[in-house]
This record gives structure tokens, C-alpha cells and sequence, in this order.
């Protein structure tokens, strides 16, 4: 029922938007027509702003900027290349635009927050600089654009940018369900995490700030379309700016959400000129708008959304499910896990060496977790356990010494290859994307050609196995020890050759960590990967694995089986805090 | 040559005093503040106001500090109150939102034609190894450093100013001490209005000076505080006085100069670029 219900608020406004649009000119008079269609190019400006901000979480000031380089594309070609269709000017200059977009997410690969404002704001003031020095083409000429005869009114100008619009909004939703849209959202929540699951954060960046300039640049072909001449002011940095407040106070990350923002922007002046106020105190209004919305914490579509789920479903927010602690249900689901030859080695490191500054990590770490066994890395605090975790999965990339994946040497590699490789990690704290269904962040962590394979009843049955809700609930449904499960679920469900799993009983209760430990010891049988479990849990750990590391001071103090490295003094001592001699 | 690049020191110097501001905002409550010249164009406009009705210059001046410090005192309180605990892209967001609702009030008091500006010793100037220098510029360039030397010794040196370092380096630990967090950081933005106020008041004779132009005198200044990543004043300064003289410079050259606006992008993305090369990884581990 409930996911019934789910997808009826999805399709409102899928099906909602264009029947709008459609009824548009119907229910307004022909003389409003023109602003109707300014409010359509904004609001696909806005939908450009959705994708790098509300999507991928990147401030960007530049989008006008965009948008004035598929303008003078645009004009270039209808004044040197009359030949060419209007539409395919249009699109010619989004795609032109593109590269332009992807010379600003270079620096968005390593520069954030308000760094990256900074540098797109001042992007965008240099190219009006350079645009009002060079102007755009045909304008000094005094030429303006022919538009084809089936375009030609302000009517059919509407439908058509109507079309555009939607076609815009359709790709943006169809693309939010693929891996890449997915992506977008795990770079917002964090980039480390999003290279665990296999995915290439400067790939996500580079795709999204591409995308939006082709938006932004297809939204400025329009609005010359529909000018016939423009200058510079029509791209000025201040409009990037106001789009920007505009943007974060309606929920640009939705079509209507962009729809009500484009209204706003042609509207409100109309409005405050009726009632006697001042035409620009309407941008007053939408930096207002954006403060109140921050306080509040959600944009006007975010906060329509929020009001029909609940209305819609009356299913309980945390769903209840039930740790099934006796058999593991249907075993004949589970697939043969990698051939298991007791002498490969899964994991192998070889004089690990980590210094930060004067202060040595790890030093000569030696580590070997064979095929098909669930080891332990134990320690006290400060031991160096997590730094080995962020080596081994390549989030620290200087390091001594040598790692191998089946026999393979990765040092090379950066993470999300690791990954991709077959060797995947969860995280300390919760890294898993809220804003995703289960089933969408499962499947973020696995190829194309593996996704395709993995039916929707096996990743039921994983999450059952590890007592996580079923796939249709969305991430931040479950409670915050759950969804360090669904990492779990996540790495596992990628096939890897091992897991490393950083302290995933942290949040659970005593009896669901006694439940995770008999689940953690049956994934190499069940599902291949070896595992390597890093906890503080001895109860966890011993009745999990089958080999245990002791890490202390960054160096390996003990290595065997359970019960002796448990009843070693200097494992005790270490533990209890004494000075260790060996 | 020399020359222009001298001449473009009175622009430095006011990008180093909006830049020993933002600096100093950013180091209490970690925003970069876009609205910071937006902030004094507005104190500046009204010292021009209360010129043109008769004021002489130095009260109207003062007076214009006086509404600087409002505006200040204002955003300071809207970030404090609502926005201490926002992530970055937040605060940064509010940061924009204000400068919008700076640069719309001020077209609409003062419209969008550019004015003409007192300047506080007209056309008075120093010859020093053979160059012209302008006393505003002198006056510029020596207040911005004695500005940021002033500053770091009161940071340094006093109860208050230790005070309000714990505050920017350990915002909660800080309060869990006793420090009042809101109301320093509220009159860091206040003192910070002033001062902006002053920087445009000693730069707008020479600019184009309508609001908008001013407002964005931001940009240039923000890439001044990016040399010391927003946390050193003296570096704020020596990137103010840079970017006014390789700004003063390019003027040298005509296949360039109408460029010059685009300085503080190559500048910004050179620094920024170069000292943020490590950091291949958000915050959020």
C-alpha cells in the first residue's frame, strides 16, 4: 500500500507539470503570454541551479554565465551560419556550453563550500567582463532573430519553451533513478563514502556541473529566442546571484519546485507594481524568501513534498521489522560465493608504514586475510585501525609498503577503482545517502552489468538476512544503527573479495550485536567476500571470527586464533593501559 | 609603468581593508562575507547624502559609520541567531541572500546612476621618488596596515581578543566557557561595517560609483583575504595591495586593460587553487 501511495506523489507532479503547462494559455489572456514564457526560461535556469546545488550540493554563482555562453553561441550561429535550424542552434549552444562547465568543475574537484562560491562568483563577474568588451554577435549589426514560423507567436513560443521544460525536468527525474543521479546525491553526503560504494567522485562532480551548463545554456538560446536581441545586463552576474536565492527558496531540485520559481521571478513584479511598490524590491523578497527557507530547512517544494507524503502514506515512519534470529530464511536464494581456495589470500598487506608529520600511524604493518575467512583487527583506541581501513581502501594514498587484492598489487589505485576491484569498506559513522530508497542505494554500489543482475527478491532477502527493512523504504526511514547495516548490505551486495567493516555494531543493542555476529560469520559461505572486522566488541569478535589481528601503537603485537590471542599478556596489557613489553 | 602601479594602490588599499574584514568575519563565524562591501557602499552612500545636504565631511563620514555599523549589526544578528549551527553552503547561501538584499535596498535609495563622491583631500598629492601619490592613497594603504597590526595585537595581546580567538578556532568549547559567543560575534560584524564603510568612502571618488560597482568591490577583496585562506589579516593586506597594483599595471597595457575587472578571478583561482591542491576530500569522514 504504501509504496502504492508512494508513487502516487511521485507521478502528481511527473504528470501534473505538463498538463499545467498545457492549460497555461488557456486560462491566462494572450498579453500574458510573453511573461508566462520569461518565467518558463527561468525556471529552466533554476533546474540547472537543481542539478550542481540541489542534487550534487555545490554552490555555483555562474549559471547566467552559462547561460550567456549558449546565448552568444546561439546568436554566432544565427548570424554566421544561417543555414543551420533554429532548434539546432539552441542546442548546439547548450552543448557548446558544456565544456565551459566543465572547466568550472575542475576547481570544483578539490575546492568546496564557500571556496567554491567564491571562484564561480568571480568566474562569472570575469566573463561579463569580457562579454561587455566583445559583445554578442549581430547585436552591434542591429541584427535580430528569425524565428521559424511554427514558433513564431508568443503562443507557440510558450508551448514550445513548455516542451523544452519538460523534456529538461523528464531527463533531470530519469536520471535522479539512474547511478549517476544517485551519485550526485552521495557526493552532497560525503565524498569518501561515495568512493567506497565504487563511484568516481570527480566523475560525479564533472557529470553534474556538465549537465547544468548544457541546461543553463540551452535556457539562454530561449531567451534570446524570445528577445531577438540581447546584451550583456540580460546575464549579469547579479541575476546568477538572485537565481541562486531564488533557487534555494523554492527547491530547485524538483520541477515544480523550478515551475513556482519561474512564476515568481516574472510575477511578483507585475504584483508589486499593481500595489504601488517598487518592481525590484521583488529580489528583496527572494533573499528573504531564501533566509526563511534555510531556517526552516526546506525549499517550497521540498516542504509541499514533505506535507503530501505524509498526508498520503499512514504507514509508521521507523517501519517495523523483525531481526530474524533463528534459520537464515531461504538459503537456495543465496548465491555460490568465489571459488574458495584455502591458500589465496583475499587481503594482503606487507609493511604498511603511515607517518603523519612526526607522528608514525602505522609502521611495518604485515596482514594477511585469506579467501573465504572473517578476520578481526583489534586495538585500543588510538591504535591505528582506522588509518589501516583508509589506507587499505586508498583514502589515504601515502603510505609504505604494499597492499594486494588476490594477489594483486592496488597502491596505484584510487579508491573508487579499489573498490570496483572487489574491495569495499563501511564507515565509522552512518555514510549512507538519505535522500535514496534502499533499493537505490544497494544498487549504487554495484556495476551497471551487476545491478541488472541482481533481481529486486535477492536484495530483499540480503536485507533480510541482516535484519534491515525491505528495499521500497527510503534510507532515512530507519533508524541510524539500522542504516549502518544497510552499508553492510551495500558492500556486501557488490560481490567483493572482501569487506572491511569499521565497528558496524556501534549503535545496536546487545541483542541485535549477537545477532550480527552470527550473520557476519556466515558471509563468506552465503556470499563469498572475505571479511575483515575491525570492533571493540570482544563478545562480537570472537564469536564472529576465526583469526584475530592486534593492532597497538600502529604495530602488530598479536596475530592467531581467538581464544590465544585473547589470553596473550600483551594483548591484556595493551588493553588495560600498562606500558607493553616485548 | 610605475606610475599606474602606484596609482592602483588606492584600490588595493580598500580591497585590503574589505579584506581585513572579511577575514576577520570569517574567522568568527566562518562565512565569507559576500555582503561586506555591499555593507559599506550603503554606509558610504549615506555619508554622501548627509555631504550633498550640507554636513562637512568628517561628520557626515562618521555618521556614515554609524549606519555601516547598523547594516553589520543587523546580518550579524540574523547569521548568529539562526544560522551558528548551519553547514557551510547555509551560511554562504544567507551570505548571498544579503548581498542581494543590500544591493536591491541600495538601488532604490540611491538609484542606479553612478555619483558623483567627495574625496576627503581633493586632488592633493605627495611626490615621493618621483611618483605621484594621492593622500587618500597614502591614507588607504597606511590605514589598512595599521588596521590588520592593530587587530592581530588586540587578538594577541588582550583578555577580549583571546577570547574572541577561542571563539573561531573552538566555537563550543569557547561557550562551554563562558564565552558569549552571539554577542562577539555580532559586534565583529558591526566593527566590520565600519570599517568597510571607511575603505569605500576612501575609494568610491576614484571608481565607477554607482552601487552596484561598489557592491561588488566585494570580489576583489575577497580575493585579497583567499591569500591568507581567510584567516590572516597581513596576508589580506599584501593580497589587497597586490591585486590594486597588478590591477594599476595591466591599465599599462591597452589589449588588456578593459579586462582588468577579471584580475581577482586569476588571482582567486591561482591561490585557491594552488593551497586547496591537497585537500582531495570534503570535511565529512
Amino acid at each position: 500500500m504504501h509504496r502504492g501511495k508512494g508513487m502516487v506523489s511521485l507521478l502528481a507532479p511527473t504528470l501534473g507539470v505538463p498538463v499545467f503547462l498545457l492549460l497555461v494559455p488557456v486560462l491566462v489572456s494572450a498579453s500574458w503570454m510573453y511573461g508566462a514564457t520569461s518565467a518558463l526560461i527561468v525556471a529552466t535556469i533554476i533546474l540547472s541551479i537543481g542539478v550542481v546545488t540541489g542534487h550534487a550540493g555545490m554552490i555555483s554563482l555562474c549559471q547566467m554565465t552559462f547561460a550567456a555562453v549558449g546565448a552568444w553561441v546561439f546568436l554566432w550561429l544565427q548570424v554566421h551560419a544561417p543555414g543551420v535550424p533554429f532548434l539546432a542552434d539552441i542546442l548546439i549552444g547548450g552543448l557548446i556550453t558544456v565544456p565551459v562547465g566543465l572547466l568550472i568543475a575542475l576547481p570544483a574537484l578539490r575546492l568546496r563550500g564557500e571556496n567554491l562560491a567564491v571562484i564561480t562568483l568571480a568566474f562569472a563577474v570575469a566573463l561579463n567582463v569580457i562579454l561587455a568588451v566583445n559583445d554578442f554577435p549581430g547585436i552591434a549589426e542591429g541584427i535580430f532573430v528569425q524565428k521559424p514560423a511554427f514558433i513564431d507567436s508568443d503562443q507557440s513560443y510558450f508551448y514550445f519553451c513548455a516542451v523544452v521544460f519538460c523534456l529538461v525536468a523528464g531527463t533531470i527525474a530519469l536520471l535522479s533513478r539512474t547511478r549517476i543521479g544517485a551519485s550526485w546525491l552521495a557526493v552532497k553526503y560525503s565524498e569518501r563514502a561515495t568512493a567506497a560504494l565504487g563511484r568516481s567522485v570527480g566523475r560525479a562532480k564533472m557529470s553534474a556541473f556538465g549537465f547544468s551548463a548544457f541546461v543553463a545554456g540551452i535556457a539562454g538560446g530561449l531567451l534570446v529566442g524570445q528577445v531577438g536581441a540581447v546584451t550583456v545586463q540580460a546575464f549579469s552576474p547579479l541575476f546568477s546571484l538572485t537565481f541562486f536565492a531564488l533557487a534555494v527558496m523554492v527547491g530547485a531540485r524538483y520541477p515544480e519546485g523550478a515551475l513556482i520559481g519561474g512564476v515568481l521571478s516574472a510575477f511578483i513584479p507585475v504584483v508589486l507594481d499593481a500595489i504601488g511598490v517598487a518592481q525590484d524590491m521583488g529580489d528583496l523578497l527572494f533573499a528573504f524568501g531564501a533566509v526563511v527557507g534555510l531556517i526552516g530547512g526546506a525549499g517550497v517544494a521540498e516542504a509541499i513534498r514533505a506535507v503530501c507524503r505524509s498526508k498520503l502514506s499512514e504507514a509508521p515512519s521507523h517501519p517495523a521489522f523483525e531481526a530474524d534470529v533463528g534459520a537464515p530464511p531461504g538459503t537456495a536464494a543465496a548465491r555460490p560465493g568465489k571459488e574458495l581456495v584455502s591458500s589465496a589470500l583475499a587481503l594482503e598487506l606487507e609493511g604498511l608504514t603511515v607517518r603523519f608529520g612526526h607522528v608514525t600511524a602505522l609502521e611495518g604493518v604485515s596482514l594477511q586475510v585469506p579467501a573465504g575467512v572473517v578476520a578481526a583487527l583489534i586495538g585500543p583506541n588510538g591504535a591505528g585501525k582506522s588509518t589501516l581501513v583508509d589506507c587499505v581502501s586508498g583514502l589515504i594514498r601515502s603510505y609504505e609498503g604494499v597492499i594486494r587484492l588476490d594477489g594483486q598489487e592496488i597502491d596505484r589505485l584510487p579508491p573508487h577503482r579499489r573498490a570496483r576491484l572487489g574491495l569495499r569498506r563501511s564507515f565509522q559513522q552512518d555514510r549512507t545517502i538519505p535522500e535514496l530508497s534502499i533499493d537505490q542505494y544497494v544498487r549504487l554500489s554495484l556495476g551497471r552489468r551487476q545491478s541488472s543482475q541482481l533481481s529486486r527478491t535477492a536484495v530483499t532477502e540480503m536485507l533480510t538476512f541482516f535484519g534491515c527493512p525491505g528495499p521500497q523504504y527510503r534510507v532515512n526511514e530507519v533508524d541510524i544503527g539500522t542504516r549502518r547495516l544497510l552499508e553492510v548490505v551495500a558492500a556486501v551486495a557488490a560481490n567483493p573479495s572482501i569487506v572491511l567493516l569499521d565497528e558496524p555494531a556501534a549503535g545496536l543493542a546487545q541483542s541485535e550485536s549477537e545477532v550480527l555476529a552470527k550473520r557476519i560469520s556466515e558471509i563468506p559461505e552465503r556470499y563469498g567476500p572475505s571479511v575483515l572486522l575491525i570492533e571493540h566488541d570482544m563478545e562480537l569478535v570472537q564469536a564472529a571470527c576465526s583469526q584475530i589481528t592486534v593492532l597497538d601503537f600502529g604495530r602488530v603485537i598479536a596475530y592467531g586464533d581467538p581464544a590465544d590471542v585473547l589470553a596473550d599478556e600483551t594483548v591484556i596489557k595493551a588493553y588495560l593501559g600498562e606500558e607493553i613489553t616485548l | 609603468m610605475v606610475q599606474s602601479v602606484v596609482s592602483g594602490l588606492l584600490a588595493g588599499g580598500a580591497y585590503a581593508l574589505i579584506g581585513v574584514c572579511i577575514v576577520l568575519v570569517f574567522r568568527m563565524v566562518r562565512v565569507v562575507n559576500f555582503a561586506q562591501a555591499a555593507t559599506g557602499a550603503m554606509g558610504a552612500y549615506v555619508a554622501i547624502l548627509l555631504f550633498g545636504s550640507g554636513w562637512s565631511y568628517m561628520p557626515a563620514g562618521l555618521a556614515g559609520m554609524v549606519a555601516g555599523v547598523a547594516i553589520g549589526w543587523l546580518c550579524g544578528l540574523v547569521m548568529s541567531q539562526w544560522f551558528s549551527e548551519s553547514s557551510t553552503v547555509a551560511r554562504s547561501t544567507v551570505a548571498i541572500a544579503m548581498l542581494i538584499a543590500l544591493l536591491t535596498l541600495g538601488f532604490r535609495f540611491f538609484g542606479t546612476t553612478a555619483r558623483k563622491i567627495p574625496e576627503i583631500r581633493p586632488g592633493s598629492t605627495v611626490n615621493v621618488l618621483g611618483v605621484n601619490v594621492g593622500v587618500s592613497t597614502i591614507i588607504t594603504v597606511v590605514g589598512a596596515i595599521v588596521l590588520a597590526f592593530l587587530i592581530s595585537l588586540f587578538l594577541d595581546r588582550t583578555t577580549l581578543g583571546i577570547r574572541m580567538r577561542a571563539l573561531s578556532e573552538r566555537p563550543h568549547a569557547a561557550e562551554l566557557l563562558g564565552v558569549p559567543a552571539k554577542r562577539l560575534a555580532v559586534f565583529v560584524w558591526a566593527f566590520a561595517g565600519a570599517i568597510s564603510t571607511a575603505g569605500m568612502l576612501l575609494i568610491a571618488p576614484s571608481r565607477q560609483s554607482d552601487f552596484a560597482s561598489l557592491g561588488l568591490i566585494v570580489l576583489p577583496s575577497i580575493a585579497a583575504a583567499s591569500l591568507g585562506l581567510f584567516r590572516s589579516l597581513g596576508l589580506a593586506v599584501l593580497g589587497g595591495l597586490l591585486i590594486g597594483m597588478i590591477e594599476g599595471g595591466v591599465q599599462n597595457f591597452s589589449s588588456i586593460a578593459p579586462y582588468s575587472d577579471a584580475v581577482p578571478l586569476v588571482f582567486i583561482a591561482v591561490v585557491l587553487m594552488w593551497s586547496q591542491r591537497g585537500e582531495v576530500w570534503d570535511a565529512s569522514r
